[in-house]
């Protein structure tokens, strides 16, 4: 079994299932395969082995038992360090929570439990959610597992892209076959597309928040990652579904309700969107061609392709960090250093209570997280709520009626995940802007609540001074659009088998 | 005390930045302060954008759906143990959290 | 004051009450704790009031439907789509940094309340009410308990449903401040949506005070003082008659005017019998509200309201117009029935029934129950006599079964032993007794008393009084009355 390649989730369930594999014999070599390489890339900051390798074991006493498996039966799994599992630190690689351990589970890895999947560790992430390179980490930075080769190789490594760049990368690097993330304006997209695997974001209210540490609340979604769409089907049906603890989760009527009015549709059939906006933006080389190779395929394979346009999309990032800012500050308010977290020394005999939580605040938050709540606190500070975070909130009902608009003509929009693929580690430490730019076109799917994938594209023959780093397109779809999303991606998933195969041009 | 900067065109300058870091109890060291300043400057420059524009016939949208009317009926579940309230605390008086000393 | 007030100056004083009011629900606003007072310190906690990252809060229907019979028994506005808003700000009894509250638009708004002038008891007084919106209560400090001087947390409270009912600043005194604030906890009590009990911090009142001051030519009004956290009505009257009194003394010495400082906030010190300055709100005022985004708005339907509506018990002005009309009372025993509770005006209300006799039933109330009631400190719920058998005995009363002594004498005895009517007739040898057995009765008095009854013929009436008197002690079971008409008949036929 040491010989056999690494299963996809899928598969895995199957081989277990039909008892070829045990968990007993799988588990171990995930965990083989995370000594050997998270040394380098450093996409767990905790690997929970023992706790694994028991679980595993009850798993196959379970399957002995003959019990009903559950659809992730014996699949390992990474948890970005953000989401909450009673007892393991959950420290949204901060410092102000680096030894903080929930007394309570989010209800997403309560459904993984459920379902009978093996917990593995918490993967790396840039603090609070609030990045997009996952360097901005009290571990340090995480590095994609792809390199460019030859002479545009850099040293330091690429970045994996973030903020879900831990899981992102601990997928791409064969330690899990899927891993949970979580996408405030593309924290799932942007990193599966810099380390060429998949990344869904799915519908504002599909899946439960409860027990994801909040970055903004009202853009945060928990998602998949996987290297198949299957996967990243599978996983997403263990965790999507209303929740009691989220009033923001939608009813299981509304989900019905409006997957029965999105009727299926076969490639064939679709209607597909080119984002004039995106497609207009400067792209690097390699995006330029894998977004036209996808609109070629998919011609090819009999969708009608028309132009939209989104004509708010060039106001889409200011919204977003506006709205993502004041969230940000409002959310982390809680940080305190008088309940739980960080707690500064502060030895002044007569130090105020101020003084101390402003002490504790100081020293618990990196760079990143200051700036945030130091923009937030401006936007919603009286006087400037009106101009700031009130325009925002009007621009961002505009941009959600311009995908309304464009989807009472087509079934999903097409552009780019990212404008360019990734980056190397530390390239936009000293310009914030520009590092918010790699989001500009991941944004606006959170801001209207859509749910958006992104999907790797093997490009054909590539020149020698071409980029070797992967790309990807990405496809947003209508609320609740999800089994659109699934089906484009198998689509192109084929295309990707033939195209690694050489066989496209 | 740092007064409030006259308007939301104005330049960000260390006394915004000081009446910020006051109101969000945010401690920042002076090489924080002024780079907040350049990055704060950059930021609002970019929003800046959105503010003279005349968005009027469009809704505050606060919330990613419109939901409505999501409650709870009004029962009893079981509360953590103390042990747990208290676990995470920086200090603990048990029964009590303890912080440090109010100085109104 | 008034003696230091020159009589050019006429002087006004004026006053807002917020009243924070603990809502009557077993779990807390946002999460399953129970809200039961007095438990262990931190033993009524969750991850969810506990502020943990990643909780997310979750609205008790109840505390709707609570704030939703508040607004229709104060006659307000309910307003269709309500919204929670966070109030940030930092202290180490508000895990999150934040309180979930209501800002721009509250469950509720613009009612009126009524009540009596506590200087003119026919006139009524009106009161705007701003609004009422719902909040999450904050958890409790014990200052100085710690080592250091540390300060200890208990996390119990966090999270409690309150509803803040905001005034206009309509109140011109203490003394009426006072008479506002008990009808509206009466109010409060009538509908069941708070239990109102203020040594528990179930109602808590924030004063706003200022001064008007007019010299003829021109009215200044006094910078606002806020008195916070105000746990007793009687300190409610105490700290605005301390407040308006200091306020004119700064007047007189600085002549400060309203706008030229901030909004003061005040505690009071019950001991003392002062008001302290707690702070001046300067930029720490900025809370910088915002729309909660784990919370979708609340959009009242008019079913719902009007299914609430048609739940909404009776309130004190209805019963006092129902106790007048049905049971022919006074408008003062009315009053002084409602003004104690819904229990008391239900036990008197279940009396009246049974007895058919509304007088008898408020006399018997007002003189023998309430006044037991009084001196013990107890409420009606932990008095030894049902209603139902108080009607009984009112009942026997009031068809002359028993005379008022002898019902007083079972009255006494129930309050030691829970008897039925008829045995502790029994115990206490009361018997009915027969025509037969009274007119023989007058045969033996008439013939005792001959003396007497020569005086009556001769018209001094009063002669047949010591005569019953005689009667009652032959046999104690007699009814005075009866006796009385037999022996008229036997005197006033010979």
């Amino acid at each position: 079994m040491s010989q056999e390649p690494i299963l996809s989730a899928t598969d895995l369930v199957t081989r277990i299932r039909e008892g070829q594999w045990t968990a007993t014999e799988s588990t171990p070599r995930h965990l083989a395969i995370i000594a050997q390489r998270n040394s380098s890339l450093n996409a767990f900051v905790e690997v929970w082995r023992d706790e694994a390798l028991e679980r595993a074991a009850q798993l196959d006493r379970k399957r002995a038992s003959g019990a009903t498996l559950g659809s992730l039966f014996g699949v390992p799994i990474g948890i970005k360090s953000n989401l909450c599992v009673t007892g393991h630190v959950c420290s949204c690689s901060s410092k102000m929570l680096a030894n903080y351990r929930p007394t309570y589970s989010a209800t997403v890895c309560q459904r993984l439990l459920d379902a009978d999947a093996i917990l593995l560790g918490r993967t790396n992430m840039d603090e609070y959610a609030m990045g997009s390179g996952t360097e901005y980490s009290i571990y340090g930075p995480t590095r994609n597992p792809h390199q460019e080769v030859g002479p545009n190789a850099v040293s330091g490594g690429y970045s994996p892209g973030g903020s879900s760049g831990g899981s992102a990368a601990a997928v791409a690097g064969g330690m899990v076959p899927i891993a949970l993330g979580s996408d405030t304006g593309g924290s799932i997209r942007q990193p599966a597309a810099f380390c060429g695997v998949y990344g869904l974001k799915p519908t504002y209210g599909r899946v439960s928040r409860f027990g994801l540490v909040a970055y903004a609340s009202s853009l945060d979604q928990i998602g998949p990652i996987a290297t198949t769409p299957d996967d990243l089907e599978l996983l997403f049906q263990v965790i999507e579904g209303p929740d009691r603890h989220d009033a923001t989760s939608l009813s299981r009527e509304t989900v019905q309700q409006v997957e029965t009015k999105l009727r299926h549709k076969s490639v064939e059939q679709l209607r597909v969107g080119i984002i004039r906006e995106h497609a207009e933006q400067d792209l690097a080389p390699t995006v330029r061609r894998a977004l036209e190779e996808t609109q070629a395929y998919l011609k090819s394979a009999g969708a009608t392709l028309v132009e939209v346009s989104l004509p708010r999309q060039a106001h889409a990032i200011a919204t977003y960090y506006l709205i993502a800012s004041c969230e940000a500050a409002s959310n982390l308010s809680r940080y305190d250093g008088m309940h739980f977290g960080h707690r500064a020394n502060v030895p002044e005999q007569n130090a105020t209570l101020e003084q101390v939580i402003a002490a504790s605040r100081g020293e618990g938050f990196g760079a990143e997280v200051k700036r945030r709540i130091m923009l937030g606190t401006y936007a919603l500070s009286h006087g400037y709520a009106e101009q700031y975070y009130q325009q925002a909130t009007r621009m961002r009902q505009a941009i959600r009626l311009d995908f309304a608009t464009a989807f009472a003509n087509v079934d999903v929009l097409l552009g780019p995940t990212t404008p360019g693929p990734a980056f190397p580690i530390g390239a936009h430490r000293q310009d914030p802007i520009a590092m918010y730019l790699t989001d500009q076109f991941t944004v606006s799917a959170n801001l209207a609540g859509l749910p958006a994938i992104s999907v790797p594209i093997e490009l054909g023959k590539l020149q020698s001074n071409e980029s070797r780093l992967p790309v990807a397109v990405q496809f947003h779809a209508p609320p609740c659009g999800e089994s659109r999303l699934f089906s484009v991606a198998k689509a192109l998933h084929e295309r990707n088998q033939t195209a690694k195969l050489g066989a496209v041009a | 005390m740092e007064s409030k900067p006259p308007d939301a065109t104005a330049e960000v300058t260390l006394d915004v930045i000081r009446y910020l870091e006051r109101l969000a109890y945010l401690q920042l060291s002076d090489a924080d302060r002024s780079s907040l300043v350049g990055d704060l400057t950059k930021v609002l420059s970019y929003a800046r954008s959105l503010a003279g524009l005349d968005l009027s016939a469009y809704a505050s949208q606060t919330h990613a759906m419109d939901q409505a009317n999501v409650t709870r009926a009004d029962e009893v579940h079981p509360s953590s143990t103390l042990e747990q309230a208290l676990a995470n605390a920086p200090q603990v008086a048990s029964p009590y959290l303890q912080v440090p000393r109010v100085l109104e | 004051m008034s003696d230091t007030t020159p009589s050019a100056l006429s002087v006004q004083t004026i006053i807002g009450l917020e009243v924070h009011v603990q809502l009557a629900t077993q779990s807390k606003l946002f999460c399953g704790c129970s809200t039961r007072y007095g438990q262990p310190p931190n033993t009524q906690t969750c991850p969810i009031c506990q502020g943990l990252p990643g909780t997310l809060p979750v609205i008790n229907q109840h505390a709707i439907e609570l704030a939703i019979d508040v607004g229709l028994a104060l006659d307000m506005e309910l307003v269709s789509g309500c919204r929670w808003d966070r109030k940030h700000y930092f202290y180490p009894d508000l895990p999150k940094g934040y309180q979930t509250s209501q800002y721009d638009l509250p469950i509720t708004r613009n009612g009126r309340l009524e009540f009596r002038d506590p200087a003119n008891a026919a006139t009524l007084l009106s009161v705007r009410i701003n609004r009422a919106h719902l909040e999450e209560d904050a958890g409790k400090s014990l200052h100085g308990e710690g080592v250091d001087g540390g300060t200890w947390i208990d996390l119990n409270r966090t999270g409690t449903p309150l509803l803040e009912i905001v005034t206009e600043p309509d109140l011109r005194s203490a003394q009426d401040g006072k008479a506002f604030l008990q009808q509206l906890r009466t109010i409060l009590l009538y509908i069941g949506v708070s239990d109102c009990n203020m040594q528990e911090g179930s109602m808590r009142i924030d004063a706003n005070v200022n001064l008007r001051i007019d010299d003829g030519a021109q009215s200044i009004a006094t910078p606002i003082v806020e008195i916070k956290n105000l746990n007793s009505f009687r300190n409610v009257e105490r700290a605005i008659e301390f407040e308006r009194d200091r306020q004119w003394q700064h007047w007189q010495a600085t002549g400060e005017k309203l706008g030229q400082r901030p909004k003061q906030t005040r505690g009071w010190d019950a001991d003392r019998e002062v008001t302290t300055v707690q702070r001046e709100k300067e930029e720490a005022a900025d809370y910088r509200y915002f729309p909660c985004p784990d919370l979708p708005p609340v959009v009242l339907s008019a079913e719902q309201i009007a299914a609430r509506r048609a739940k909404l018990p009776r309130l004190p002005q209805q019963w006092k117009a129902d106790l007048i009309s049905v049971w022919k009372l006074s408008d003062y025993d009315a009053s002084v029935i409602v003004e104690q509770g819904r229990d008391v005006a239900e036990y008197f209300e279940t009396v009246a029934q049974v007895s058919q006799d509304g007088k008898r039933s408020a006399n018997w109330l007002t003189q023998e129950i309430m006044r037991l009631l009084n001196e013990q400190q107890r409420p009606i719920s932990e008095f030894p006599i049902s209603a139902q058998q108080m009607g009984e005995l009112v009942a026997a009363v009031a068809t002359n079964e028993l005379d008022h002594a002898r019902a007083r004498e079972i009255f006494s005895l129930w309050l030691e032993q829970s008897l039925t009517l008829a045995e502790a007739k029994q115990r206490l040898g009361i018997a009915a007794i027969s025509s037969d057995e009274v007119e023989q009765l007058v045969a033996e008095i008439v013939a005792q008393h001959q003396a007497a009854i020569d005086d009556y013929r001769q018209g001094k009436k009063q002669a047949l009084g010591p005569l019953i008197a005689q009667a009652k002690k032959l046999n104690p079971n007699v009814s005075p009355a009866k006796f009385r008409e037999a022996l008229l008949r036997a005197v006033d036929g010979q």
